[in-house]
């Protein structure tokens, strides 16, 4: 795999998680709501930004790095699967509960 | 202006999950001949998704907080506790594969490179059934909202 494709991979496997995480800590502990909200306005909005800081600024650090660029495609490929589907589950198993 | 927020948001999720399905039926077919169709419907994907995410943003932040007010006080309040709050946060997992596609796409040979390609396919069928999932959670939510106008009539 190239680098960029490697480690923007590893990156939205980080960001998934990264979102589901922010997820259940903004809504376990309301003043990070509070202080997402005062950021931009709104907590999704600033949530959203996040997300995506995460994914850009990890991609293109793992992209650099020579031990992402020598991972197995189809390695990332199933944890990228496995993520989304259990972190994704997760949060709807979050609200479930709540 | 509420309801034309509404509908561009629907509407270009559903644009970009006819570039992924495009995309995944070329990417099953790869060759020399459809690398640039496929170049052009991975950015189609990011870009229409981009979209989604600005649309809805706008009409979640501006608009939401009253059809929130009236579901909660209707009979399918679970359509926000757990519906809305879950499509809300599950879609930044769709926006972020939407953004990542393009970057292999355009970075990877799907021709020669098999195993790339299963990572990109993976990808679009992920967009494609999160994509899906959220516009049933929008319908359910839109049903929600007039179950609980009605229940004031």
């Amino acid at each position: 795999m190239s680098a960029s494709a490697a480690g923007f991979t590893l990156a939205a496997i980080v960001a998934t998680i990264f979102n589901t995480v922010l997820t259940i800590i903004k809504e376990e502990y309301h003043p990070l709501n509070v202080y997402m909200k005062s950021l931009t306005g709104h907590h999704w909005i600033t949530h959203g930004i996040a997300v995506v800081v995460v994914f850009l600024v990890l991609g293109f650090l793992f992209s650099r790095m020579g031990s992402v660029q020598r991972m197995r495609a189809s390695t990332l490929t199933y944890t990228l699967i496995a993520t989304v589907v259990i972190f994704g589950l997760g949060i709807f198993g979050y609200f479930l509960q709540a | 202006m509420k309801d034309t927020i509404l509908i561009v948001h629907v509407l270009f999720a559903v644009f970009a999950m006819f570039s992924a399905i495009w995309l995944f039926v070329e990417a099953l077919n790869a060759s020399e001949s459809n690398r640039r169709r496929m170049r052009w419907a991975a950015a189609l994907v990011a870009m229409f998704m981009l979209i989604t995410w600005i649309a809805s943003g706008y009409g979640y932040v501006l608009y939401y907080a009253a059809d929130k007010a009236i579901i909660l006080a209707g009979p399918w309040a679970w359509a926000h506790t757990i519906i809305m709050e879950t499509k809300e946060h599950v879609f930044f997992m769709t926006l972020v594969l939407s953004l990542l596609l393009p970057i292999v796409v355009f970075t990877q040979d799907l021709v020669a490179n098999r195993a790339v390609r299963r990572l990109v396919l993976w990808i679009l069928a992920l967009i494609v059934l999160s994509a899906l999932a959220l516009e049933g959670a929008g319908s359910l939510i839109a049903l929600a909202v007039k179950l609980g106008l009605m229940q004031t009539i």
